[in-house]
C-alpha cells in the first residue's frame, strides 16, 4: 500500500517526503485544483523545486488538476496538464471528462489517476474512465463501506485508492452544491468550499459567530473552539433542535482498519489537507507510515498504538475522529 | 421550439400521491416526462414495473417519457437495478452517474444525462455526444 501525502507548498511538501511519503500530490496557484486557497498551492518555480525534491528521493510527485472548467477558462486547464506534464511528474489527479479527454491525447504515455472529484463509485463508471482515457488508478469517494470497497476492488479494472485520513466531505465529492448555493462558489467550479474570502468571525458579548456569506453557520460560546464555517458541518436550527444537521466535524481515521484496508487490496492510501501546515502533514504522515509499515510486516499482530491515535487526535478537526462511511452498519 | 419537462420527483410521497401527480402531468403542458427514483433506492413503494405502467399511460397522453436513475450508486443491488432499467426496452434513460452512462454507450443507446452528472465544457460534452448523448441538464453551477 503506498502512501500519498498532500503538500499545499514547499515546507509540506519536505515534510511529507522526509516522514516516508511515497508519493505527494500538489496544485498549481489556481482554481484548476480542489484546494485553491489564499497562499497556498505552487508557482513554476516553486514546482520545479518540489519535484526535484521528491523525485531525488526516489519518491513520486501527483499533481491535482481536478476542478471542472467552465468553457471560457479550459486553455487555463490545458496549461496546468502541459506544465505538469512538461517537468516529467510522476501522474496527473483528474476529474473533468474534457481535461481527461485533453490530457489522454496530447500526453498519451503520461499516467493517469482518476480523482475523488470525478465521484465514481463503482467499477462500470470505472471502467468509462479506463477505456477511453486509460486512467490507471481510480480514488474514490468517502461513502462507500468496506464491503462496497472491496466490491469495487474486485472488478476494477485498474488499483484503488482510497482516503485513510483528514476531513470529510458528507456529500459525494464532486457533487456537492452547499457551497455554491452559499457563496457561488464550489470545490467544482472555484476549487474550493466555503472560501475564505466570504467567511467572517464576529466576536458578540456570548461568544464568536461565524458566517459564511452574511449566513450563520455556526456560534461558540465562551472557551468553545471555533471550527472554520465549512458549510455542511454548521450547527443548524431544524424545528426545535439547533444541531450538527449535516455532519459533526470530525476527521476521517483508518488506523484501526488498515488491515482490513490491505487484505481487500487497497493499493494506496490517502491523507487529506493540502490546506493544513506542514506541521500536519509531518505528524501524519510520520504516524501512517509507521501504521502501514507495522501493518504490512504484520498485518495479523497489528494494533494501532495509543500514541499514533492521540498524535493523529490532535491534528483532527473537532478533535474527534471518525470511520466515516467504511463502518456504516446499516448498508 | 423550446419544450417543457417536468423532472424526477425528488421527494419521498406515498403512493397515491405518485399516481395522482403524473395523472396532472399526463393533462399538463409539458411534453417530457422524467420518471423514477433518483434519491434512495431504500424507498421502494413504487416498483419499476409502476414506473413503467405510469410511463406507457404518459405515452399514450403524448408525452416522450424518460427513466431517471439513481444518483449515487453504493451497493451492489444497487448496481443490479441500474443495469436492468438500461436493458428497459420501452424507454430512453437519464443516466444521472457515470455508471449508467458506461451501461448505455456500452449497449449502444442513446441517453440523457441528469442534473447531478457533471458536464462543465464542450470537450466533455462532444465526447458524451460521440457515446450516444441526446441531450443534457446544464449543471446548475454553469456561469451564463
Ligand atoms: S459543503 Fe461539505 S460536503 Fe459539500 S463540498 Fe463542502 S466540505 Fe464537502
Amino acid at each position: 500500500m503506498e502512501l500519498v501525502c498532500p503538500a499545499g507548498n514547499l515546507p509540506s511538501l519536505k515534510a511529507a517526503i522526509d516522514n516516508g511519503a511515497d508519493a505527494v500530490y500538489v496544485g498549481f496557484k489556481d482554481d484548476t485544483n480542489a484546494r485553491h486557497f489564499t497562499g497556498l498551492n505552487f508557482t513554476e518555480r516553486t514546482f520545479e523545486k518540489a519535484v526535484r525534491y521528491a523525485q531525488d528521493k526516489g519518491r513520486k510527485v501527483f499533481v491535482a488538476i481536478n476542478t471542472c472548467p467552465q468553457p471560457n477558462g479550459f486553455k487555463r486547464w490545458q496549461a496546468a496538464v502541459d506544465q505538469a506534464a512538461e517537468y516529467g511528474v510522476n501522474a496527473l489527479i483528474l476529474a473533468d471528462i474534457g481535461v481527461l479527454d485533453y490530457a489522454s491525447e496530447r500526453w498519451p504515455d503520461l499516467r493517469l489517476h482518476l480523482s475523488v472529484q470525478a465521484s465514481v463509485t463503482s467499477a462500470e463508471g470505472i471502467g468509462f474512465y479506463h477505456q477511453n482515457f486509460a486512467i490507471k488508478r481510480v480514488v474514490l469517494p468517502r461513502v462507500l463501506s468496506v464491503s462496497q470497497v472491496a466490491h469495487v476492488i474486485t472488478e476494477s479494472p485498474v488499483p484503488v485508492e482510497v482516503f485513510g485520513f483528514g476531513s470529510l466531505c458528507v456529500m459525494v465529492e464532486g457533487r456537492c452544491l452547499l457551497s455554491s448555493y452559499a457563496t457561488g462558489r464550489s470545490p467544482n467550479t472555484y476549487g474550493a468550499c466555503s472560501p475564505a474570502s466570504h467567511v467572517r468571525w464576529e466576536e458578540t458579548p456570548d461568544g464568536t459567530n461565524t458566517r459564511l456569506n452574511g449566513v450563520l453557520i455556526d456560534h461558540y460560546g465562551e472557551g468553545e473552539k471555533a471550527g472554520y464555517p465549512t458549510l455542511c458541518k454548521g450547527r443548524f436550527q431544524v424545528g426545535e433542535n439547533t444541531y450538527y444537521a449535516l455532519e459533526e466535524p470530525t476527521s476521517l481515521n483508518t488506523l484501526s482498519i488498515l488491515p482490513e484496508l490491505q487484505r481487500i487490496g487497497v493499493s494506496a492510501i490517502k491523507v487529506e489537507g493540502r490546506q493544513r501546515s506542514p506541521a500536519y502533514v509531518a505528524q501524519v504522515t510520520a504516524v501512517m507510515r509507521a501504521a502501514i509499515d507495522h501493518c504490512m510486516t504484520d498485518a495479523e499482530g497489528y494494533q494501532p498504538k495509543d500514541q499514533w491515535m492521540q498524535e493523529l487526535a490532535s491534528v483532527s478537526e473537532g478533535s474527534q475522529t471518525t470511520l466515516g462511511a467504511y463502518h456504516r452498519p446499516w448498508q | 421550439m423550446m419544450k417543457l419537462s417536468i423532472g424526477p420527483i425528488q421527494y419521498f410521497w406515498d403512493r397515491q400521491r405518485v399516481l395522482d401527480f403524473y395523472q396532472q402531468a399526463a393533462d399538463s403542458a409539458a411534453e417530457i416526462v422524467y420518471l423514477g427514483e433518483v434519491i434512495c433506492s431504500k424507498r421502494r413503494l413504487i416498483k419499476s414495473a409502476d414506473w413503467i405502467a405510469i410511463g406507457n399511460e404518459l405515452r399514450q397522453s403524448g408525452k416522450q417519457v424518460i427513466l431517471s436513475s439513481l444518483t449515487l450508486l453504493e451497493a451492489a443491488s444497487e448496481m443490479g437495478s441500474l443495469k436492468k432499467l438500461c436493458r428497459n426496452d420501452a424507454f430512453m434513460v437519464e443516466a444521472n452517474d457515470i455508471s449508467a452512462v458506461q451501461l448505455l454507450s456500452a449497449a449502444d443507446r442513446d441517453f440523457v444525462t441528469g442534473p447531478s452528472f457533471n458536464i462543465y465544457n464542450g470537450r466533455s460534452l462532444q465526447l458524451l455526444a460521440r457515446k450516444g448523448l441526446k441531450r443534457w441538464v446544464l449543471p446548475v453551477e454553469l456561469g451564463l
